[in-house]
């Protein structure tokens, strides 16, 4: 299988955050193998498009089965009038995977043995991933939802399941239900970007897998700061950066 | 749609603080047969899962000023009469010393030369302490301060400054002012299995002296946290019966339930 678009390796393109809808499972760029991939992680990143939230776009939709199309169309609507009630996010509940990767803040990658902890610049978010080499446990569908991380060759892969049906894969209101694996394949481009690619697989809303790719820079240490969403409400400043204030 | 049911926030955080450890125990995960990483034998390593041996929901005989006293007094006849305190941490914005003496569920421990970092799955906290260094001359109080450790034999000492003293130290709402000083002493024991966890306070402006409160950590055989959303269902009944500790506690969303057939709806407003 080939890509839908190709990614542009130097410079990114713009607009990198949105993103490249491929079949699941296609090959990538093929880069030079970084000695050390998770020290290369190891760092604060920030997307390379900050004010692009969507993982899919009109031109490239994701491949809806018609409950799904129906769904998404209904909030798109929603999202023109006060109060969209399927995005939690405004009124500080969590993002859940992987919208929260795709919010306009940095992130630090952190590692402690047998984890790795990415934490989020957004409302005190972080979430683990279990580096033992085990298949996620879980009894309670979360929105962050279980982990589980290998490295194959310089590329960290990362399963998550157990993830909640309340939250949205990007602000556009992609649904997705509780039954989805999401599967993100991370590595460090030899341009020192970070690239992610999502590979959604939830046969309740969608009719195949599906993947999209994130880009990131390298962001300055110690700008992953602690940030209070409803302090912010109460100032009436929007709950996610970007937005018109509360709505 | 919100289903009903759901794990409530805002003022219900009390409620599930005090259910929190049955709740959590009803879910708990199965124990790995292994965890990685665990280093029982270095006692300067303090990274890894563990879990709060109990939850404390007070702090013991806190030698409050007679003004902070008036306060706390008021605040405990309120609840005697049946209302539920509504401070910073059922408002989802404790601070961190609030976080050590009231931690749920398991905290995750991120241990580097340079920083020791603390991931608290209830209250949902992400805290720094840089290792080595002095605090900065000018700092913008915050919620979790600025502090740094060093270690005493083996034990990490953990100084803090820099509080915005908009939060609460306990559940009973006693008070803490820009003025909080704290120096938290983990020490993990011979066999690696607990941290014992030493929080004293030093606030002049509602304390007449220095006090201590002791906590606990037990090895975790968790390999997974699961997550504390407290902002995802404010609901508009459980606000009724709040008695709001600073107005600024008050919600800015709010859960209406629908009339009939109508949806339940979730509003946020800049307070007035």
């Amino acid at each position: 299988m080939t890509m839908a678009k190709a990614i542009a390796p130097r410079p990114l393109a713009t607009g990198a955050l949105l993103l490249v809808l491929a079949a699941a499972g296609a090959a990538g760029v093929a880069h030079a193998r970084p000695q050390d991939p998770e020290a290369a992680l190891l760092r604060v990143w920030a997307p390379d498009n900050p004010s692009d939230r969507r993982l899919a776009s009109a031109d490239q939709p994701p491949p809806l089965t018609a409950e799904g199309a129906k769904l998404l169309a209904q909030r798109l609507a929603e999202r023109k009038a006060p109060d969209p009630q399927f995005d939690r996010t405004r009124w500080c509940a969590g993002p859940g995977m992987p919208r929260i990767m795709l919010m306009p803040y940095p992130f630090e990658i952190k590692a402690e043995r047998g984890y790795l902890a990415f934490l989020f610049g957004w409302y005190r978010w972080y979430r683990l991933v279990d580096m033992s080499g085990q298949e996620p446990q879980f009894e309670l569908p979360t929105t962050m939802g279980y982990s589980a991380g290998r490295w194959e060759g310089g590329a960290l892969v990362i399963k998550t399941t157990g993830l909640e049906d309340e939250t949205v894969l990007d602000a556009s209101g992609l649904p997705h239900s509780d039954q989805m694996t999401l599967t993100e394949r991370l590595r460090v481009l030899p341009d020192g970007h970070l690239e992610e690619r999502f590979t959604i697989d939830d046969p309740a809303f969608y009719t195949r897998p599906w993947t999209a790719v994130a880009t990131y820079h390298p962001a300055p240490a110690g700008i992953v700061r602690d940030d209070i969403c409803p302090d912010r409400i109460a100032r009436g400043e929007p709950a996610v950066a970007g937005r018109g204030g509360p709505q | 749609m919100i289903r009903l049911g759901k794990a409530a926030a805002g003022a219900s955080a009390l409620w599930l603080a005090l259910q929190g450890p049955a709740l959590a125990q009803a879910f708990s995960l199965p124990p790995t047969p292994e965890a990685p990483g665990r280093a029982p034998s270095e006692p300067r390593y303090l990274g890894g899962m563990w879990d709060s041996e109990r939850f404390f929901f007070q702090i013991e005989n806190p030698p409050l000023s007679p003004d902070a006293k008036a306060k706390v007094d008021g605040y405990r006849a309120a609840m005697k009469s049946g209302k539920i305190l509504s401070t910073a941490w059922t408002s989802c914005r404790p601070g961190a010393v609030s976080a050590m003496v009231m931690a749920m569920n398991s905290i995750m421990v991120l241990q580097s030369p340079k920083e020791i970092t603390l991931l608290f799955e209830e209250p949902r906290l992400v805290r720094h302490i840089r290792i080595g260094g002095t605090h900065p001359r000018r700092l913008a109080p915050s919620y979790l301060g600025d502090s740094i450790g060093h270690w005493e034999g083996d034990t990490l000492v953990v100084d803090t400054i820099g509080y915005n003293g908009d939060f609460e130290l306990d559940a009973f709402a006693l008070p803490t002012s820009r003025k909080l000083h704290t120096i938290e002493r983990l020490t993990k024991s011979a066999d690696g299995k607990r941290v014992d966890v030493q929080v004293t306070i030093i606030d002049p402006e509602h304390y007449s002296r220095p006090f201590t409160a002791s906590r606990g950590w037990k090895v975790s055989g968790q390999r997974h946290q699961l997550e504390y959303d407290c902002m995802e269902n404010p609901r508009e009944e459980e606000f009724s019966k709040a008695y709001f500790i600073k107005d600024r506690y008050r919600p800015t969303c709010m859960r209406y339930e629908g009339e009939g057939t109508a949806m339940s709806r979730i509003v946020c407003r800049k307070p007035e």
